[in-house]
């Protein structure tokens, strides 16, 4: 009986989203196996693991921040930035490979904690805040690289091996265990630390913890520079999965993230979200764009079906938000 | 003595050719011309190349270029900006390559009336009104495409391999195209389709037979029971994790046998979805027996091509657009008459690619 209500008590609060996204991604699966060109192959498998490593760290570092209530449009430009940059210290600066990832990740972290900068001590609004990092980390990695396509390593040259401890081994898909890894030290950060707790607490009601005498200005700033650990993760795996880093792209990529954190019950309005359910909207998102590959359809209804389940998924934090105001 | 005079009249002659030659492109009006050169987007290689052939032409002719572009082809707005910002600048000469001709037929209209002369280059400005756009400097993409589908289907063992399609279980060659509306590249898959359909139904038993799919605009059925499919497949957004999922859908297509990837972007999704192009290994590659053909140039393409990864690939000369185009915007400013440049393409292989006649056009 007790056991009952738990489970009830559960649905009702932020577990039903969590659920709803599990049955998604069945129903999903279920779905393109039966209509897509060999969905249910090892291949496709791969596939969707593949297309899911650098969106999954975003997300897990989005979560962070949108629990916080805030938002962080930059992940997407400083991710493919700060892979750039990197690709300059390989190529131009003849830095050895391991050196070049350190790089990447010290620019994430760098504008991670700029980011928190602006949004902890400055207190702008983190939706200005890191839309205006956006920008500035578009055209400042891109100064950085001259405007010219940085190429990594291949597989096959001397350095190529960092791909295959980050990102494949021979068709072995490492850069899962990574992802899973990182969830855990996300999950562990989010639920057994201090600053998770603190997270957590920024989001519900920003005005108590300050009042409690904690300084929230220092905490958001950790957050943000989190985050921007994460971004570094997903600049590392973006690079050895697609070698070729282009100048000036990577915004758009940051709604991936956000779409991501939504669709696994993470509220926009702060103080609510998990880990886990973000990893499941990472693959929600992934299996879709996958299948919807398989079937062939025209590239016009790919995009409208992304849109559809994006717009579901905040419909129902919409939903799940007005209910708790109600009770 | 008559030998002697002769020989001098030679002389004098290659020499006044020679001058003739160089006086095309000389600056009558005395001081640096300025010119402005905007492109689709800054960062691309390809346009970097190109405003390597302006600045050697600049260089030569002893005017003033400005390159500029967008961020994204994309991004239509900052490029009307940009082009607004030159008009108001009063420059001696525009060069063009425009993102969206329509939003720019105000900005283009107000260049005409200022007599500032534009001339095109790569895409160039398609479907001009104004008629601000005296001539373009480009690769003519329906060829450059047809270029792509006669070299691949010329292979021999590429022949061999369609040829095994039946009725019940028909070969598929595919086309990954990296966007479906952009002028260049719908045009080059026009010219690969066209070509590749001539050339496979005059194959044996293959007349009536190929039938085109996957994107409505190429979309045309066999007359008799397709043995050959040719599959267009464009992923949701040019962004590199959608180019790479949509080969992977390539890939997993049954019976398939050649891959056309239609520019730059898409050969590098068709590379870092096979493992670095490890995955199209002659030796061991799981995907051993399937024709990839590329187009354009870039790091990792010429490596795949070396290692035989790719069958070959066909390059544009953006170095030629760049440097053409800036002849032509010197000729035109100085009211001269000026015509279309059609810069060229060039199938190029493992065997050629050190050649320097070759090596020359491809570009980083």
């Amino acid at each position: 009986m007790n056991d009952n209500n738990g489970i009830m008590a559960y649905l009702k609060g932020d577990g039903l989203q969590k659920v709803i996204a599990v049955g998604c991604l069945v129903v999903l699966y279920i779905f393109f196996g039966i209509f897509g060109n060999h969905f249910l192959t090892q291949n496709t498998f791969v596939s969707i693991l593949d297309s899911s490593y650098y969106i999954g760290f975003l997300a897990i570092g989005m979560t962070f921040i949108v629990i916080t209530g805030g938002i962080d449009l930059s992940c997407g430009t400083v991710m493919v930035g700060s892979a750039l940059i990197g690709g300059v210290a390989y190529k131009v600066w003849h830095f050895p490979i391991l050196l070049c990832l350190v790089v990447v990740m010290l620019v994430a972290l760098l504008f991670g904690w700029l980011n928190g900068l602006l949004v902890g001590k400055l207190n702008l609004p983190p939706f200005i805040a890191t839309l205006g990092m956006q920008f500035i980390s578009l055209g400042i990695c891109s100064v950085v690289a001259k405007v010219q396509t940085q190429t990594y390593p291949s597989l096959k040259s001397a350095d190529g091996w960092f791909k295959q401890v980050i990102y494949k081994y021979h068709n072995f898909p490492v850069g899962a265990i990574w992802l899973i890894v990182f969830f855990i030290v996300g999950w562990i950060l989010l639920n057994k630390t201090i600053l998770g707790r603190y997270t957590y607490a920024m989001g519900s009601n920003e005005d108590a913890v300050e009042l409690s005498g904690i300084r929230t200005s220092k905490w958001k700033t950790l957050v943000y520079v989190v985050n921007g650990f994460f971004v570094g993760l997903a600049g590392i795996i973006y690079a050895a999965t697609y070698s070729t880093i282009t100048p000036q792209t990577g915004n758009g990529q940051e709604m991936y993230a956000i779409a991501a954190c939504v669709i696994g019950g993470t509220s926009l309005a702060g103080g609510v979200g998990t880990i886990s359910g973000t990893i499941l909207g990472v693959f929600v998102i992934s299996v879709l764009k996958t299948g919807l590959l398989s079937m062939g359809l025209p590239v016009q209804w790919q995009q409208v079906l992304i849109g559809v389940v994006v717009l579901l998924a905040v419909l129902v934090d919409v939903f799940r938000a007005q209910k708790a105001k109600r009770t | 003595m008559k030998k002697f005079l002769s020989v001098i009249l030679c002389g004098v002659l290659v020499l006044t050719a020679a001058c003739a030659f160089a006086e095309e492109f000389t600056n009558t009006s005395g001081k640096k011309m300025d010119i402005r050169i905007i492109s689709k987007s800054f960062n691309n290689q390809f346009y970097q190349a190109a405003f390597k052939g302006a600045a050697d032409a600049a260089a030569k002719l002893g005017v003033e270029v400005t390159t500029n572009g967008p961020d994204m082809e994309t991004n239509t707005s900052q490029q009307v900006e940009q082009v607004k910002a030159a008009v108001n600048a009063k420059p001696d000469a525009i060069v063009l390559a425009a993102c969206d001709t329509a939003s720019l037929e105000e900005t283009l209209e107000a260049a005409k009336e200022a007599g500032i002369p534009v001339i095109g280059f790569d895409s160039g400005v398609p479907g001009d009104t104004t008629g601000a756009v005296l001539a373009t400097a480009a690769t003519d993409n329906v060829n450059a495409g047809g270029n792509v589908a006669v070299n691949l289907i010329a292979d021999p063992a590429f022949q061999k391999a369609i040829l095994k399609g039946t009725e019940k279980a028909p070969t598929v060659l595919a086309i990954l195209a990296q966007d479906a509306t952009s002028g260049s590249i719908v045009l080059r898959v026009d010219g690969f389709i066209t070509k590749a359909l001539a050339a496979l139904e005059a194959l044996e038993g293959l007349a009536g037979h190929v039938s085109v799919s996957g994107q409505e605009r190429w979309t045309k059925p066999s007359a008799n029971a397709e043995k050959v499919k040719i599959v267009v497949v464009v992923p949701p957004s040019s962004s590199a994790a959608d180019i790479q999922a949509a080969s992977k859908t390539i890939f997993a297509m049954d019976n398939l046998v050649g891959v056309f990837a239609a520019n730059q972007d898409a050969v590098n999704g068709v590379i870092s979805a096979t493992n670095d192009g490890t995955d199209l290994d002659r030796a061991d590659g799981i995907y051993k027996d399937i024709f990839v053909a590329g187009f354009d140039s870039g790091t990792s393409q010429r490596e795949a091509i070396k290692d035989g990864q790719f069958l070959g690939s066909v390059t544009q000369d953006p170095y030629q657009m760049g440097y053409q185009a800036v002849g032509l915007a010197v000729r035109a400013a100085n009211k001269e008459a000026v015509s279309d440049v059609d810069t060229g393409s060039k199938w190029y292989n493992a065997k050629n690619i050190d050649n320097p006649d070759i090596a020359i056009l491809l570009y980083d």
